[in-house]
């Protein structure tokens, strides 16, 4: 199994230089959290370099990258000012929000996505190939930030359904259904709009991709044989074109979990995209390298899936056939 | 299982009876103007069982939608094919299917014709498993033909990629054996095979039809194959066949001016080889 041994080393290498990327960056950023503080003539320069001492601000960045590496080993992920606790147990407490909205919109993708795609492919040229390419190409050249906007306008403006948070207000007294339902009808605008940007781009390729394979000689064999369109759609073809997809899945999660991020703020989910934004904002210098930390960890976790995906229903890897290319 | 093929007694009989087939191709219909391009046009012949006929001709004659209009991958505009009494040219792919596994094709490029996933038995027994044969049935006829094309029978569970080019055309003459065809359309069949593969294949596919009896369409650019294997030679250009006759006959005396081109060229490029006597090994 080398090929999954080799896939996780350079995992790894990947994350051990994202996290050396993000402290060059955050270091070359101007301002820090305690610039607002310096403005204040109430506070003496005294009080804020012992803060800055404090945090360990004060000093060298080779030193602080050694101590946020062994934090990091104590799963701490560093100490965010702004909260005054842990970067990890904050992170993770939204990342679930985060990874709720994003692997529901992945299920959605791709429940819409293979279909499409496959029937646009199989009727090429007609009617329903022409509207989904019209669709799916205004899908993928409009900004997911219109599309959300102009969503959420539409949504707000005839009240069909609740914005913002995952709950409302008052939810103490509810039942754990009705709870779920209201978490369910608050999650529903973001998934959609997640969903919409990200299936256009996976219907196109994999439209593309069986197209190319209804197109080849074993395809005609099948037909010569008499084997029926359902069962060579998706018996022969989609399993061969289903590869370019298959890795495309990985971007594609990492996709939705980026555009996720934006799609929080807009619609005020309490995920990962409103906390990174904030700390951002406030400079909290570790909370934005764990939330980028963790971001980078679900764009190589997804990656990896598409790979070990691909090692099992892609022969020529297994084989080695690809490598010997 | 020997005994689902006629034997000699029908030799006289035309197992394939092919009037007036005639396939036009559309092309350019996305912009606006189509033009109609004629592949095939009142192509005519007849191939009784046990016997061989090749369609020969420069490339763009027409020879390989001949073949796959046979072969049924294609509607053909006119004309009717007749298979063993039922006319195949207009059904639809329901009434078809019955009718399929007494007629396979064989591609030109085995590697490409077989779905890069299956095993070699998945290869074989799908065919069976359209026509509705059981499981056990399934294995019992996949066994037997991959002894009949000369692989190992444990070599089944094999995947394809893993067989050589040579193998795998075995491979594809075993899936289409597998349903027990009355006729085989061996479409460029032998020609991305190395020489010698090339021989062994063809000597396979003659010790085939002599125990099945089973008639070929055989279309060829081959010169020498066709002078071997063949019983009967037609000569296709432009969609039409020009000439037609005993294979011998024909390249002793050819009498169409595109007959003798192609012996011709044939000569040309093979002067080592002699045609007549290749044809009487």
């Amino acid at each position: 199994m080398s090929y999954l041994g080799r896939r996780l080393i350079r995992a790894a290498f990947l994350l051990v230089g994202v996290s050396i990327l993000c402290f060059l960056f955050t270091e070359m950023a101007p301002g820090s959290f305690f610039d607002e503080m310096r403005l204040n003539p109430q506070i003496s320069p005294e009080t804020i370099s012992s803060l800055r001492s404090r945090y360990g601000l004060d000093q060298s960045l080779v030193v602080r990258y050694g101590r946020w590496l062994r934090s990091a080993l104590h799963a701490d992920f560093g100490y965010s000012i702004a909260y005054n606790a842990p970067v990890a147990p904050l992170l993770w407490s939204r990342a679930k929000n985060t990874l709720l909205l994003a692997t529901t919109g992945m299920l959605l993708t791709w429940l819409v996505s293979i279909p499409l795609g496959v029937w646009a492919a199989a009727r090429s040229g007609r009617m329903l190939d022409k509207s989904v390419r019209v669709a799916s190409s205004l899908l993928v050249s409009i900004p997911e930030v219109v599309i959300a906007v102009a969503l959420l306008a539409i949504v707000v403006r005839w009240r069909v359904l609740p914005v913002g948070g995952m709950t409302s207000m008052d939810d103490e007294g509810l039942s754990q259904w009705a709870r779920l339902q209201e978490i369910a009808s608050r999650m529903l605008l973001p998934t959609i709009i997640l969903t919409l940007g990200e299936s256009a781009i996976i219907v196109r390729h994999l439209r593309a991709s069986v197209l190319e394979v209804l197109d080849t000689p074993f395809v005609q064999a099948a037909r010569g044989l008499g084997i029926g369109r359902m069962r060579l759609l998706f018996r022969h073809v989609l399993p061969v074109a289903a590869s370019p997809a298959i890795s495309l899945l990985g971007f594609s999660l990492a996709g939705l979990l980026s555009g996720s991020l934006l799609v929080e703020v807009i619609c005020g989910w309490p995920g990962l995209g409103p906390l990174i934004l904030d700390a951002t904002l406030s400079r909290d210098f570790y909370l934005v390298i764990g939330g980028i930390m963790l971001s980078a960890l679900f764009m190589v976790g997804g990656n990896l899936v598409a790979d070990i995906m691909l090692l099992a229903c892609d022969p020529r890897i297994r084989t080695g056939a690809l490598d010997a290319r | 299982m020997a005994s689902n093929f006629p034997g000699s007694e029908r030799q006289g009989h035309p197992l394939l009876h092919v009037q007036k087939l005639s396939k036009h191709y559309v092309r350019g219909r996305e912009w606006g103007k189509s033009m109609a391009v004629t592949a095939v046009c009142d192509v005519d012949f007849e191939i009784r069982a046990g016997q061989t006929l090749a369609l020969v001709g420069a490339s763009g004659a027409g020879k390989s939608t001949v073949a796959r209009c046979v072969a049924r991958l294609e509607r053909p505009d006119s004309g009717e094919i007749w298979l063993d009494g039922t006319d195949i040219a207009r059904l639809n792919s329901r009434d078809l299917l019955p009718i399929r596994s007494n007629i396979q094709m064989i591609f030109q490029d085995a590697e490409t014709s077989m779905n890069p996933r299956f095993s070699a038995a998945e290869v074989i027994e799908e065919p069976l498993q359209i026509q509705g044969a059981s499981r056990s049935e399934r294995r019992d006829i996949a066994t037997a033909v991959m002894r009949e094309v000369g692989l190992p029978a444990e070599w089944l569970k094999r995947p394809v990629l893993e067989f050589s080019g040579g193998q795998q055309q075995r491979l594809a003459i075993a899936r289409a054996l597998s349903t027990r065809p009355k006729m085989l359309v061996l479409d460029e069949a032998l020609s991305s095979l190395d020489l010698s593969t090339q021989a062994q294949i063809a000597n396979l596919l003659l010790d085939l039809q002599s125990a099945h009896s089973m008639a070929y369409l055989l279309i060829s650019h081959d010169l020498t194959l066709v002078a071997r294997m063949a019983d009967v030679l037609s000569v296709m250009s432009d969609g039409r066949i020009v000439e037609m006759g005993a294979t011998q006959q024909v390249i002793a005396d050819p009498k169409h001016a595109q007959t003798q081109r192609l012996l011709a060229s044939a000569r040309a490029a093979e002067s080592k080889f002699d045609l007549a006597s290749g044809a009487s090994a």
